[in-house]
């Protein structure tokens, strides 16, 4: 069993670091349910627990899987089209110059306790996001072009830009969600030092309780089992299916699937491990089914090679200064080539991630407008990898089994990854190993998901494995990870990629507004990046989840599931629970059904 | 009677009415008493034959061949590879088996062996070992290059492999084998299982890895945490109780209230705190787990050790040694250390069992990075139905517990007068 | 005696305060950063302009800030400072807890959002101190029969036998022994299904009635409290087969037996009740374990305890708990040690403490 931190650093290797804490998973067309469909509980489930549930301060990805619920954005993406359309803003316009984005609200949204939904209200949210003393650090990144918000009316606001851009409906719409000003003006006001005296509570420590415009409203958390939504009687829009929502913390993976198969949950992603297992299951297709689709959101997986090393030199003054030299073995685009052709990722799919998911070349998605066609991966080539090594001036010169520079140092480096995620220690013991037979020695060192965050900040490392989560949109921006901008300031850009054709790239392609054109400079900057291998990216993430047969309407969209598009028929509501008959081993014969495991109907 | 060494009249028969034979020491009066107890020789026997195995692991397991003849010339790859702290491990294992001839040497013709001779045979050994363990150190850089044996297999015109030919750590090439069933089990069940055969007699892990190989490689571990954490503990122990006993006074005072202390702090917790607060970088977390192991362990040790030297301070052969200059230290070695030894042993032996068990519990915890068997068992644990992960590593942990206290045991009803056999 | 144990209690606060002091500075000393690495837990990426700022307000309320005493750098402290402000925290930890005030966790809260490690602890207690509490009513009920047996039929198969099982049942690992007892008799594991996997309680305590909460808990509790007492109970058994085989070759049970006296009452009236004297010494002296012995037991079957709260805050350097629970545990251990002491002299008439 993973230890609490463990699991959430492992969810956040497996999901984001920072990217998908961000974006809201995209939304199908809800249908008109009928009475009769609505009602029930939709029973999920979380592996940790969430720090809090403050939607603009919270940054892990469980606050998001709820404030999904209990709060709107402006804009969300639409999980069939892969386009924007309005939630909070009936309809928006962009200037011809691009530099202005005006929506006009819905005229009758409002937030659970009433007040209608107002301009003001989002230009509070937008002053919040952007106060420096709101630990909003993330989100204020995107929206650090923005000159300003201004309430035009009631019902129409209006974001100015400094420069074009061509996320610039999206950055404004779908980066934060909308919070009522009445509630919360003081707490954002009120002087951190301060707060205690007044009796009022800073909004950097408000945790829960959070009011918003969504289907649902927070109900109860119970620390450590729960978390529950009910649904938000006054909500202005069309109505959801279930009544409540519940959110249960099971750490364990086993016993989470142990509740599913028991009847006590009707949604849980799983890993490619469990899958699996459940595949021969009796009950699958019975009782349950299995989903396993590719979105935006999924994510890759990477090896990041550092191109810089840093050196502090104290100053004449006294300060400290960091001079950035290039890294003595990955500041050579060969080296880095050699590294991804020495590493299996066909075999390493296939018998390490049960051969879900794909293999990954460059930044964007392979099913995204984004990705240049034709794009092959590298393949494992180990005679191709020596040969590179060897014209990089890598070659074991004394015979000693390691490779020697034409200095003669040893080609050994410091792998550094979070630690108590097990997939990542297998990965580590075979590359390792492979790499050994090469001749190069690599140190895998495990750190601490918050050790291993300051590594990444302080650029400490000579080659880290890491993930990113993707947005809900079909395209992306690279300026965050990859423009030489993102390196200082604890930037994104952990490997200190200096390349003028990338940066080029990006700039032209985020101030183009024309679709084709923007495309095309895409694929070039994607096929660049492929070339260069500043990273060897590594799996293309799937996500799989089993879904209860007892939710109708469960559709795969093309950027992912919502929930909020199900429902439960009557007679499969709040009964008590059958488990699901039968074991998990494949060789051992079943047995009779159990009884349920005692908890009362509800 | 005056080089120290007491001379006790001993009577010539048993009360049984047997003759006795000449007087014997206390040492090997022990040790006749444990021979006679089939349980604590056989644990013993195994302790050897884990110990035997673990230093010769490579022999036993592994993808460096012994000997391998490739056009026409002989080579021995396995030698050139193995690293200093095996061939060390190696000669100390020598060196221990040598032990009864070191002795003799030292004290030629004796019929008692007293403990002089035995410590001072221990000395030398030990000083023997230093300086191979310099000339090793200093000298030699093993080979490491991966000599792709396997994979060249038939290019040679002979090649003698270890018992288990598979490599220590997978690579791809091995990654299809993974999580496969102890592979004689085809043989038994030719439906179920891959086809019968003798390549994975334990089966295999996740990633491909042997089991086999990785028990064995990891009862290095085990055997290291317990021999070094159980021998700081003993030397602070012994040291401590022996000034305490000794001098007696505040001197006495403060040493028991620091063990009291000591003893109530909970020492998982001091464990915990300690691993995770020293980098990776700095010291391998494996060393200070034995190291805090053994700052933690010391305080029985210290208790029986000033319980005896404050038994023996009353007796009249003190005073009369002291009495004729005898020095304290020369006391210490010859008279309360050897008496004092037997219950000290038995608690080394349960607290090497202790320390095994600690490290299971740290590598539950995930706080262990070296590959051990507590690792394989917790990685095991969350897939139960591979069941010869977690099972084998479950069953060598249990074997080597279980061996240590039978011994620890088997010390102490051997001690125990009223027991004699 | 009372002054004996007068003398005793005294002691133990210097002896307290050796262990306390010790684990603060420890806590306190160790390289890093707990209030970092706790804000970068929480975030993805850190703004170092709200980062420190935060962290420093952070470190003020848990009474972790590190003060400079002289040099004219705020910012820099040197390690003499260090060990003077761990000093001073320590002493602030002191005085604030003689008021009740015991710090405030990290990260942790309990349900009703308390950060008060006593809360926190009080909360898991009901756990830690049923499990364990039936689990050492049951070691000292087994092991007294078990124990007595083999004394009685000393030396023949009954009794060889058994030593070497218990001794063998004594070396079993306990992530072993859950490890089996999940895979064989519990749900998701490869054998018989009888039991649950997880938890304490099923889904819906509060919506149970007592009787049926009553059977549930002890159907969940099952296999936690047998990984806890199969150890335990080895060991006492051993103790109480050997006490008592002390006690049968005495004097005065000779002379009992000469007497003509029933064995049974000779064994049972006479030879027990002095041979039972260790084995309740043991059980006193295993008191501490309530708090931390079981963090094996309490994670492999998901059991929010006692033990499994210090081992986390351990890990993560959660000091207050971390202080909390040293406190407790020495406590106990001494209080513990002196009780056991106390019962001897009691119990024996020849022991004078004076």
């Amino acid at each position: 069993m993973l230890h609490e931190n463990d699991k959430r650093s492992a969810l956040l290797l497996a999901a984001a670091v920072v990217l998908a804490a961000l974006a809201t998973a995209a939304r199908a067309e809800i249908p008109d349910f009928t009475p009769e469909q609505m009602g029930g509980t939709l029973r999920r489930c979380f592996s940790a627990e969430p720090q809090n549930l403050n939607p603009i301060t919270g940054k892990d990805l469980y606050e998001r899987y709820v404030n999904d619920h209990v709060f709107q954005r402006l804009l969300q993406y639409n999980a069939e089209t892969g386009e924007l359309e309005g939630v909070l803003a009936k309809d928006w316009e962009v200037s011809d110059d691009g530099l202005t984005v005006t929506f006009h609200l819905q005229p009758d949204a409002c937030f659970s306790d009433g007040h209608p939904v107002t301009a003001e209200d989002v230009v509070f949210s937008y002053r919040t996001v952007m106060d420096p003393e709101i630990d909003a650090r993330s989100m204020a990144s995107y929206l650090s072009k923005c000159d300003r918000c201004e309430a035009v009316d009631t019902h129409t606001v209006r974001f100015v830009w400094k420069e074009k851009y061509f996320k610039v409906a999206d950055s404004a719409g779908n980066i934060f969600s909308i919070l009522p000003k009445h509630l919360y003006q003081k707490h954002v006001d009120v002087d951190p030092e301060k707060a205690e005296a007044k009796g009022v509570t800073h909004f950097n420590d408000l945790v829960q309780d959070f009011i918003g415009s969504g289907p649902y409203v927070f109900e109860s958390w119970e620390t450590g089992r729960r978390i529950t939504l009910v649904r938000n009687g006054k909500y202005w829009g069309k109505p959801r299916a279930y009544d409540r929502i519940t959110f249960q913390i099971i750490t364990e993976e086993q016993a989470s699937v142990q509740a599913f198969l028991s009847g006590d949950l009707d949604y849980l992603p799983i890993t490619q491990e469990w899958r699996e297992k459940l595949l021969d299951h009796p009950e699958r297709g019975k009782a349950f089914d299995i989903y396993v689709y590719s979105s935006p959101a999924g994510g890759y997986s990477y090896i990041g090679w550092n191109h810089a090393v840093y050196e502090s030199v104290e100053k004449p003054d006294g300060t400290i200064e960091r001079v950035e030299h290039p890294h003595p073995i990955f500041s050579d685009r060969r080296v880095r080539r050699a590294m991804t052709h020495l590493i299996n990722r066909r075999a390493l799919l296939k018998y390490l991630y049960y051969d879900i998911g794909g293999i990954r070349t460059g930044p964007f998605w392979s099913q995204s407008p984004q990705y240049p066609p034709g794009c092959e991966p590298w393949p494992y080539d180990r005679r191709e990898a020596m040969r590179l090594l060897a014209e990089a001036g890598w070659k074991d010169r004394d015979g000693d089994g390691w490779l020697e520079n034409q200095a003669g140092k040893r080609f050994v480096f410091e792998w550094t990854m979070p630690s108590g995620h097990q997939q990542t220690m297998d990965l580590a013991r075979i590359i390792k190993e492979e790499f050994r037979r090469a001749g190069i020695d690599v140190q895998a060192t495990f750190v601490d998901w918050p050790v291993f965050v300051r590594t990444l900040d302080t650029r400490d490392f000579d080659a880290v494995i890491l993930a990113w989560g993707g947005s809900g949109a079909l395209e992306a921006d690279p300026y965050q990870i990859w423009h030489s901008d993102a390196i200082a300031d604890q930037g994104h850009n952990f490997i200190s990629l200096r390349n003028a054709e990338a940066d080029r790239l990006i700039e032209a392609a985020r101030s183009e507004m024309d679709f084709d054109r923007r495309m095309g400079l895409f694929h070039k900057f994607h096929r660049l990046l492929h070339d260069l291998q500043p990273y060897t990216f590594f799996i293309e993430r799937k996500s799989l989840c089993l879904v209860h047969t007892r939710l109708k309407n469960v559709k795969v969209h093309k950027l992912g599931m919502d929930p909020e598009e199900w429902w439960i028929p009557p007679e499969k509501r709040l009964q008590p629970r059958r488990p699901v008959q039968g074991k998990m081993a494949r060789t051992t014969p079943r047995h009779p059904a159990e009884t349920d495991e005692g908890g009362a109907a509800r | 009677m005056t080089d120290g060494r007491t001379t006790r009249q001993t009577p010539q028969v048993t009360p049984g009415g047997e003759p006795l034979g000449p007087p014997r020491s206390y040492g090997s009066i022990v040790w006749g008493q444990l021979k006679k107890r089939p349980s604590a020789m056989a644990s013993l026997g195994f302790i050897v034959l884990l110990a035997l195995s673990a230093v010769l692991a490579p022999f036993i397991g592994g993808e460096v061949p012994i000997r391998w003849v490739e056009d026409g010339e002989a080579s021995w790859p396995i030698f050139r590879h193995l690293t200093n702290g095996e061939y060390v491990a190696m000669a100390a294992l020598l060196l221990g088996a040598l032990l009864p001839i070191t002795i003799r040497l030292v004290r030629p013709g004796a019929e008692r062996i007293g403990a002089g001779p035995v410590l001072r045979a221990l000395a030398i050994s030990a000083a023997v070992l230093a300086l191979v363990a310099g000339l090793l150190f200093g000298l030699r850089e093993p080979e490491r290059s991966y000599g792709f044996y396997l994979e060249r297999a038939d290019e040679a015109e002979s090649a003698w492999f270890p018992l288990i030919a598979y490599p220590e750590n997978p690579g791809y090439a091995q990654l299809e084998d993974k999580e496969q069933p102890p592979s004689w089990l085809g043989w038994l069940f030719p439906d179920a299982c891959p086809p019968g055969s003798w390549d994975h007699p334990l089966g295999t892990g996740r990633i491909g890895d042997d089991i086999f190989i990785r028990i064995l490689y990891g009862a290095r571990t085990a055997l290291t945490i317990g021999f070094v954490a159980v021998g700081i503990s003993l030397a602070i122990g012994v040291l401590l109780g022996a000034v305490s006993g000794n001098f007696g006074g505040w001197v006495d005072l403060v040493l028991m209230r620091v063990a009291e202390v000591v003893m109530s702090i909970p020492r998982l917790i001091l464990i915990i705190i300690m691993v995770t607060v020293i980098p990776q970088r700095w010291i391998p977390p494996i060393w200070t787990v034995v190291v805090v192991l053994g700052l933690t362990g010391w305080t029985g040790t210290y208790r029986l050790m000033r319980a005896e030297l404050l038994r023996i301070r009353g007796e009249d052969y003190m005073t009369a040694a002291r009495a004729l200059g005898v020095r304290t230290g020369r006391l210490l070695v010859r008279h309360a250390i050897p008496n004092g030894l037997a219950p000290i042993l038995v608690g080394a032996t349960f607290g090497i069992a202790g320390a095994v068990f600690l490290e299971v519990t740290l590598a539950f915890l995930g706080l262990v990075q070296t590959p051990s068997w507590g690792m394989m068992l917790n990685d095991g644990r969350q897939h139960l139905e591979y069941w010869w992960v977690w099972g084998t590593s479950g069953v060598a942990i249990f074997l080597t517990v279980f061996a240590y206290n039978l011994l620890g045991e088997g010390i102490r009803d051997a001690v125990d007068p009223r027991l004699r056999i | 005696m009372r002054t004996y144990i007068l003398k005793r209690l005294l002691l133990m606060v210097p002896t307290l305060v050796g262990i306390t002091l010790l684990t603060y500075a420890i806590v306190r000393l160790a390289p890093g950063d707990p209030v970092g690495a706790m804000i970068r837990m929480q975030a993805g990426n850190v703004n170092p302009r709200v980062f420190e700022k935060e962290a420093d307000r952070i470190r003020e309320r848990l009474g972790l800030k590190d003060y400079n005493f002289w040099g004219e750098d705020p910012e820099r402290i040197d390690a003499v400072e260090k060990i003077l402000n761990a000093f001073y925290g320590y002493g602030r930890w002191v005085s604030h807890m003689a008021r009740g005030d015991f710090g405030e966790s990290m990260q942790k809260r309990t349900r009703e959002g308390s950060k008060d490690p006593f809360d926190l602890y009080l909360e898991r207690a009901n756990v830690s101190v049923i499990l364990n509490l039936i689990a050492e009513a049951l070691i000292f009920l087994i092991a007294i029969p078990v124990g007595l047996m083999g004394a009685r039929y000393h030396g023949r198969l009954f009794d060889r036998g058994s030593t070497v099982v218990l001794l063998g049942l004594w070396s079993v690992p306990q992530v072993l022994a859950g490890t089996l007892l999940l895979s064989l008799l519990a749900r998701g594991g490869i054998g018989l299904e009888w039991f649950p996997y997880a938890n304490l309680h099923g889904a819906d305590p509060d919506a149970m009635g007592w009787g049926t909460w009553f059977v549930d808990t002890l159907w969940h509790a099952t296999l936690p409290v047998a990984c806890l007492v199969y150890g335990g109970l080895a060991y006492l058994a051993k103790l109480g087969r050997a006490s008592l085989l002390e006690n049968l070759r005495a004097d005065y049970v000779r002379t009992a037996r000469s007497k003509g006296l029933p064995e049974s009452r000779v064994v049972y009236h006479h030879a027990l009740r002095n041979s039972l004297l260790p084995m309740i010494t043991t059980m006193v002296m295993m008191l501490p374990m309530l708090l931390g012995g079981s963090v094996v037991v309490e994670r492999i079957f998901s059991l929010p305890g006692m033990g499994d709260l210090i081992v986390g805050a351990a890990m993560q350097r959660d000091l207050a708990v971390i202080m909390f629970g040293t406190l407790v545990y020495g406590t106990l251990t001494l209080v513990s040690l002196l009780l056991a002491d106390i019962l001897y002299a009691w119990a024996d008439p020849r022991i004078r403490y004076d």
